[in-house]
């Protein structure tokens, strides 16, 4: 029985001829992969598809919740083992790739094109690069753009939605003009990225060469000043807990800034309600949004590497992201996808294109977490300065 | 007590070692220092150095800084901040999980029919509910403008009340979620002692003519005194190292006026990877827990020998 695997499994890699490994034995491919959206690669058939493109791989995928998926990072870490190929929130990529445990992919780009760095948006590279190596690929993306209420923005003069900060602001105050208990958007308090984002518009560039954060540049006030006075002037009510979707719908906060499974749940949601648009994020210098999603990496103490990343090289092939766009809803980073009719069968869909085209990474900084909760903590302060007096 | 007093054992005849309770509780001692006694040394050991993610994969990138953990950490604001909750938790909270489990387990105890073995499952639900459900619940309970608690404020023209965005008042929320979980198992403790005290005794007291307010005072009190100690030291010890409430309702906010000591660390030991620095947070913790532990039964022997 083992001779006849064997003897196939070297008939199939004669006939393919790309495959380099010559294993006798099966292959088993351990793989991390994060909540709902790695299921589906599962349920979908994409580990079958894959199996039945290399054969004698097994893939063995785990699917691991968004909240422990750092736990397990770290204690892989920590231990030097763990899977051969791991999802990487982009948040998390600067630190680990820090740690020295990704297999740097550069010498393997030539063997394997999908994983060419120009395949994909700009901003989605930026985070699975460190010190100039590449250290994983992206696997889907996000980005954030401006949802906003059609019939509401035309009453007070934007029927096609704020373009610059100064006609946003304008816009939020007119629409909290309306009336008692009604606002002009909702801005999460404590959001991870729009305060990055401000500043980005405002032209602030606060990584520095070693991977440190300045923050003394005047534009990066001026973005700070811009963002909290949402708050101060009630324009985005504070601490009232209102359901950011409903309150949409309901045309309290007529305006958010969100990611694509906001768009997917209006969707789904609310067939029936159609007096909704999207934009791109409303600017000054620019109008940048933060890049977000996952990307895939291999782990450098793995034993088939080059498994790993034939795996890593089918998860970014062009057809696999349509396909898997199609069946699971979220964003492919090959920019060659959105050329296929279903990526732009719904121009609101569609203006993520536009906007992942003006993304970026966020700051791929050491203790980026450290930094960014200290700058929230700040802001509370601005925003909750009521608490104080 | 004389209880206590009359176990003192003799120690002037000499038994034969005989070596199998050893092999009994080796097994016991054998789990505990490999998992309880000797994290605790090295936590010791790695609050004198800088480790971080880079020292974790590999230990060449780790120095030792001394006290300098330490040093940091006593002005770090953040940590000021949590020791003050962290306090506030505690004053507020152990004295009202002891009280209000003490009245239901009285209450409970007046009666056994079907009614009353209901209310023991109601009140005992809490302690068995997973965290997480209960704080989507009590998330919705507490929002401002969607919440049960503002809408019946809101009945009798009052509120609202912003239960989770005022510092102050989020503290308080989270000590009513927290009495309403731990209310359970300790009545369930107070319970048992209750009903291992005598019927005798009430009757002789009922005899002699004293009040029900006696003979909760002269009898059923003290005979507690060894349950009331015993969950006096572990709701202590639990409050304070009070983790899960500010955890799943509020991450420590609002302007860190939920956060405690035990998030502290979680927070800079997990979402920051300053395992120095939180092996030295967690020690000071560790030192406070075997002070008020002390404190507690050297108070407990002092009223034994009164």
């Amino acid at each position: 029985m083992k001779t006849k695997i064997a003897l196939t499994t070297a008939l199939v890699l004669t006939v393919l001829g790309g495959c380099s490994n010559e294993n006798e034995n099966e292959i088993t491919l351990d793989v991390w992969a994060i909540g709902w959206e790695a299921e589906q690669l599962v349920n979908e058939g994409y580990i079958l598809a894959f199996e039945e493109e290399n054969p004698g791989v097994k893939v063995n995928l785990q699917a691991i919740p968004w909240d422990n998926i750092y736990d397990n990072l770290l204690t892989a870490v920590a231990s030097g083992s763990g899977p051969d190929v791991v999802q990487v929130g982009s948040s998390y990529m600067a630190d680990f790739s820090s740690t020295g445990s990704f297999l740097p992919l550069d010498d393997y780009v030539d063997e394997y094109p999908n994983l060419d760095p120009s395949h994909f948006f700009d901003g989605a590279v930026d985070s699975a690069v460190y010190n100039g190596e590449l250290m994983a690929v992206p696997w889907y993306v996000e980005t954030r753009v401006l949802f906003y209420r059609t019939d509401l923005l035309a009453e007070v003069g934007y029927p096609d939605g704020p373009d610059t900060w100064e006609e946003l602001y304008d816009a939020a105050k007119a629409l909290y003009n309306r009336g008692d208990g009604l606002y002009g958007m909702t801005l999460p308090e404590n959001d991870d990225t729009i305060p990055y984002i401000f500043a980005w518009q405002n032209g602030v560039e606060f990584e520095t060469e070693d991977k440190g954060v300045d923050f003394s540049d005047p534009a990066f006030i001026e973005s700070v000043e811009y963002y909290t006075r949402f708050f101060k002037e009630d324009l985005a009510p504070l601490g009232l807990g209102l359901d950011p979707m409903q309150s949409f719908v309901d045309g309290i906060q007529p305006m958010f800034f969100e990611p694509p499974f906001r768009y997917q749940q209006l969707i789904d949601n609310y067939p029936d309600f159609d007096e909704w648009d999207t934009k791109m994020m409303p600017g000054k210098e620019n109008n940048d949004s933060v890049i977000g999603g996952s990307n895939m990496a291999v782990f450098e103490w793995t034993e088939h590497p080059d498994e790993a990343v034939s795996f890593l090289s089918y998860l970014t092939d062009r057809q696999t992201q349509i396909d898997y766009f199609k069946d699971v809803k979220v964003l492919p980073p090959r920019i060659d996808a959105w050329e296929d009719p279903a990526l732009q069968e719904d121009e609101r869909l569609y203006r993520y294109y536009e906007q992942l085209q003006h993304s970026r990474a966020q700051p791929q900084v050491l203790n980026w977490n450290r930094i960014n909760d200290e700058w929230k903590r700040s802001e509370q302060r601005i925003t909750r300065a009521w608490l104080f007096s | 007590m004389a209880r206590k007093k009359g176990f003192k054992p003799n120690q002037s005849i000499k038994r034969p070692f005989k070596p199998e309770p050893y092999y009994f509780i080796t097994p016991a001692i054998v789990l505990l220092i490999v998992f309880a006694v000797l994290p605790i040394f090295i936590a010791l050991v790695i609050s004198f150095t800088d480790m971080d993610l880079r020292g974790i994969s590999n230990w060449s990138n780790i120095t030792f800084v001394g006290l300098e953990n330490y040093r940091v950490l006593l002005s770090d604001p953040i940590f000021w901040t949590s020791l003050y909750n962290t306090f506030f938790y505690v004053v507020i909270g152990v004295p009202l999980v002891i009280l209000s489990s003490l009245g239901a387990a009285l209450l409970l105890s007046y009666g056994s029919n079907k009614l009353f073995q209901f209310f023991r499952v109601i009140y005992y639900m809490p302690a068995i509910t997973n965290i997480v459900a209960i704080a989507v619940i009590w998330g919705f309970l507490y929002n401002v403008s969607y919440g049960l608690f503002n809408q019946i404020l809101g009945f009798i023209n009052a509120g609202p009340i912003p239960w989770l965005e005022d510092p102050t008042i989020a503290k308080l929320s989270l000590i009513l979620l927290a009495v309403w979980k731990g209310i359970g198992i300790n009545m369930l403790i107070y319970l048992a002692a209750l009903q291992s005290i005598p019927k005798d005794y009430y009757e002789a007291a009922t005899i002699d003519g004293a009040s029900r307010t006696q003979q909760f005072f002269k009898i059923t009190f003290p005979l507690l005194g060894f349950a009331t100690f015993f969950i006096t030291v572990t709701t202590l010890i639990g409050w304070l190292q009070f983790f899960e409430e500010p955890f799943v309702m509020t991450q420590g906010g609002p302007l860190d006026g939920t956060i405690s000591i035990a998030l502290f660390i979680y927070q800079t030991g997990f979402s920051y990877s300053n395992f120095g620095y939180a092996a030295a947070a967690s020690f000071v913790l560790f030192i406070i827990i075997i002070i008020a532990t002390l404190i507690q039964f050297k108070l407990r022997r002092k009223q034994e020998d009164i």
